[in-house]
């Protein structure tokens, strides 16, 4: 029996998006509209404050901007672990993948420091709504870093197994994330920290 | 052929559902129909368990702060009364148990789940061990809200929406409860999205070779399109209950206003603008399903194809992409700028349109069929009747002058109850009456199922027409004792008649649990298709081996060939046999 | 598209990365220099829009994607965009009573 013309080729996922990456893009949409909401009640009720302080005088804007360079840092050696997962070139996968976790853990670390710096001049979550805005926005970012770098580190602890051959597009579904936490702070670093 | 199909899923025939595998496995099982039948047995759980708390409000409307018989010392107080504050839990819990732990798990959990892999022609999920995970979780929001029972001062008491600042002000709202309430809800959403992105996934990707978009099961649309709405409001709501959350227990002041606000600058409306952001959004995500069950049963028990597939598919797509802009209508008496307030006059109405041309499509498929009055068949009708009720008294919502009254009025319970009680359950049933037989293995018993069904369409009627009723005469929702008011004490034979019309409409459901529990031990062995449905389902055994597919079929046309010539005396064409030649 | 083929429409990782850390400079510069606050806000604005697009685009692939992919990214935009700009006059004018 021959197959009918409208029979697709069997061997590619329907859409012609790798079921992985297509998931994993379903998931950032439900992150962008996560982060949208929060983001989005944030500037609202900023709109709608009597007061806002400046935050150029507030924050110490020169330590986010530098860690602002260690998370895109961060993307460039992750594209470069993408590229070189595809080249099937396992060394330097290791080396950039290692360095990312490395980058996101320099910007928590960063992190903490604003945040001690914070807390030091009497800027805490339950004090205004700058403090609640502050913590609350780049806390949750923070988290999605960290569990980026979870991802990432075990991503890194199984390209040692031989199983890591057929799952290679791992490392490219993870990249995604790892930018779309990447597009977030770049945002956030303007709206939170700079306007 | 054989080689196109054998390479689609090249992993599904090995080790994941080897039968051998212990309790362990069965237990934490990824095979979606193994899941399936999870989400329905804890959705109807909790159906039972908030329908007893339905039971429990309308007996305080009816006898106001008298006892409650049998169970009243066990629940309450010594001398069994129900104080206005157990009240008030009663409602909230009864809403919120409704809409995330019962309707969502048996429409979308259940028969989302058993039945889109094998419409679409794959395996299983696209993510079987995510699918496993969306199931625990809700399990674990399930405990959660269990727990929120036992907190000190009981569980929440701030109604299914939340609102601040009678949610966010733990001095206003019982402490432990409220915040477990907010958990739970969380669990069982972040449970909904992860099922979403496989729903999407699957649908997109994994459709077996010629299955067409244009050739997929109404069924399959509705989830598609449900999951694409839970996709983008579920994260919606969920940041509005963290906000809240965190200012209930990090001393934030997001939703909050005025004296007892930590600090200046919150605003509680912003609350209610993300909540009805998602709640609106819903509603549909709830109702969606039963359109495309509704869609395909309706064309199978007429023997016809469904009337107008293609604008049943665009009116659905058409209501998914307004349902997110028209939220205000639930905030009509919240207060907003005139203009906005147009805007969602006119989205609302809006709405309508391609709601009426579902409705219609229905008609149009019925209109001169062979119909077959099967219990899904009469469930699928109940389901067209209150609709019709519960989408015409929508429209009465819609307009501004005309909602600012009935508002806050048990009208309002009457209409979404019509909707989202009567039509989803009525759904439901004919969804699990439909599809017992192919999850199961076993049929049900044809005459307690249509008995169940006329007893509940009369009682379900009974119940929400009587809050019509009392709604138009101005009777307040959320009240524990309305007839304290002089002008509302002539409804009170109305609120006895629709509580013992609500302890009836329980006890009926007895006969749909005893339908189920005997069928599923005893019932009549089920063969393959036993409703003649051309989808793809009804190609494997009932019930599906644990691959549901020998092989990958190759779909060759559409989901409703009915009433025409198919091989071997059929009067329908299924979706993987090609029709005989003109 | 997959693969390595599509890539050679995408900008290299090092051009990017060049273009990232010269518009954060350029942020970094804005709230320092007076250029009032119209200008500063439209240039924060602007350049943070830009160095989102380009990662979404070269280090996310999105210039290279189907059109599904597009859709996808765009549709939650557009209704987090219409959300915002409805409740500006109720919630972000409610201090001028």
């Amino acid at each position: 029996m021959t197959a009918p013309a409208d029979v697709r080729e069997a061997n590619l996922p329907a859409t012609g998006i790798p079921t992985g990456k297509l998931g994993v893009w379903l998931f950032l949409v439900s992150e962008v509209m996560f982060f949208g909401a929060l983001v989005g009640s944030y500037l609202l009720l900023r709109m709608g404050a009597r007061s806002w302080p400046d935050p150029a005088r507030t924050l110490d804007t020169a330590l986010l901007g530098a860690n602002t360079f260690v998370l895109i840092t961060s993307s460039v050696t992750m594209v470069l672990a993408v590229r070189a997962a595809e080249r099937n070139d396992l060394r330097g996968l290791r080396r950039n993948l290692l360095l990312t976790i490395l980058l996101g853990t320099t910007f928590l670390a960063l992190k903490g420091l604003d945040y001690a710096h914070l807390f030091g001049a009497g800027i805490t979550i339950d004090a205004s709504l700058f403090g609640a805005s502050y913590f609350t926005l780049t806390g949750f970012h923070g988290l999605h870093v960290l569990a980026g770098i979870v991802a990432l580190a075990s991503l890194l602890a199984f390209s040692r197994r031989p199983a890591f051959a057929r799952r290679r597009e791992w490392i490219e579904n993870a990249g995604l994330y790892w930018h779309f936490v990447d597009v977030v702070w770049i945002l956030l670093f303007v709206l939170l920290c700079l306007l | 052929m054989s080689g196109a199909s054998s390479r689609l899923s090249p992993e599904a025939p090995a080790a994941p559902h080897a039968p051998a595998a212990g309790l362990w496995r069965r237990v934490f099982s990824t095979d979606h129909k193994v899941i399936g039948k999870q989400y329905l047995f804890t959705g109807i759980f909790f159906l039972f368990f908030a329908g007893l708390l339905a039971l429990l409000i309308r007996w305080q409307l009816a006898y106001p702060f008298e006892p409650v018989p049998l169970v009243g010392r066990l629940l309450f107080r010594r001398d069994g009364f129900m104080g206005g504050e157990h009240y008030t839990q009663l409602f909230t819990l009864h809403g919120s148990l409704m809409v995330f732990f019962a309707v969502t798990p048996i429409l979308i959990g259940a028969i989302g789940n058993f039945v889109i892999p094998l419409q679409v022609g794959a395996r299983d999920m696209a993510f079987p061990r995510l699918n496993m995970i969306s199931y625990w979780t809700i399990f674990a929001g399930g405990l959660v809200m269990a727990a929120s029972f036992l907190a000190p001062g009981g569980t929440a008491s701030a109604g299914w929406t939340n609102y601040p600042p009678l949610a966010s002000d733990p001095g206003m709202t019982l402490g432990l409860g409220q915040t477990l309430w907010i958990l739970g809800i969380v669990l069982a959403g972040t449970s909904t999205l992860l099922g979403a992105i496989n729903y999407l996934a699957t649908i997109l990707n994994l459709r077996a070779p010629g299955m067409t978009l244009a050739r997929l099961p109404l069924t399959a649309w509705s989830f598609f399109f449900t999951s694409v709405l839970n996709l983008f409001w579920i994260p919606v709501v969920a940041a509005a209950l963290i906000l809240v959350l965190l200012d209930r227990v990090a001393g934030t002041s997001f939703f909050l206003a005025g004296a007892r606000a930590p600090f200046e600058g919150g605003q509680p409306l912003l609350y209610q603008h993300l909540f009805w952001g998602f709640g609106h959004p819903e509603v549909y995500i709830l109702i969606l399903p039963v359109w495309g069950i509704l869609g395909d049963l309706l064309s199978v028990f007429s023997r016809k194809p469904a009337f107008g597939y293609r604008t049943s598919v665009v009116a659905m797509g058409a209501i998914v992409a307004v349902s997110g802009i028209v939220w205000g209508h639930h905030m009509f008496t919240s207060g907003m700028s005139p203009l906005l307030g147009k805007a969602f006059v006119f989205l609302t109405l809006a709405v309508s349109v391609p709601t009426a041309v579902l409705f219609l499509n229905w008609l149009g498929t019925l209109w001169r069929g062979a119909i077959r009055l099967a219990p899904p068949m009469a469930y699928a009708l109940g389901v067209v009747f209150v609709f019709a009720v519960g989408g015409l008294t929508g429209v009465f919502n819609a307009l501004r002058a005309f909602d600012v009254y009935i508002h806050d009025t048990y009208f309002v319970v009457a209409h979404f109850h019509y909707t989202l009680a009567a039509s989803v359950f009525f759904g439901s049933f004919a969804a699990i009456a439909y599809w017992f037989p192919k999850m199961f293995g076993r049929e049900m018993d044809r005459r307690l199922a249509l008995a169940h069904f006329v007893l509940s369409f009369l009682l379900i009627n009974a119940v929400f027409f009587a809050m019509f009723r009392m709604g138009l005469a101005g009777m307040p929702r959320r009240t524990a004792d309305p007839f304290a008011y002089d002008y509302l004490k002539p409804l009170r034979p109305w609120s006895v008649f629709a509580g013992w019309s609500t302890a009836a409409l329980g006890a009926v459901q007895l006969l749909f649990a005893w339908n189920f529990v005997r069928s599923l031990l005893a019932g009549r062995r089920a063969p393959a298709n036993p409703w003649g449905a051309a989808t793809l389902e009804w190609s494997v055994p009932s019930p599906p081996p644990p691959h549901d597919f020998e092989r990958i079929p190759i779909v060759r046309g559409g989901p409703h060939e009915y009433g025409r010539p198919g091989g071997g005396g059929l009067d329908f064409v299924p979706q993987h046999e090609a029709a005989a030649a003109p | 598209m997959n693969g390595t083929a599509g890539r050679a429409r995408l900008l290299r990782p090092g051009a990017v990365y060049a273009w990232l850390a010269v518009l954060t400079a350029l942020e970094l510069g804005a709230v320092r220099a007076s250029i009032g606050r119209g200008a500063t806000v439209a240039l924060l604005l602007g350049s943070a829009a830009a160095k989102a697009a380009l990662v979404a685009l070269f280090f996310m692939h999105l210039r290279v994607e189907r059109r599904l992919l597009h859709a996808i990214v765009v549709a939650p935009l557009v209704l987090l965009a219409l959300f915002l700009l409805a409740l500006i006059p109720d919630i972000g004018r409610v201090h001028l009573g």
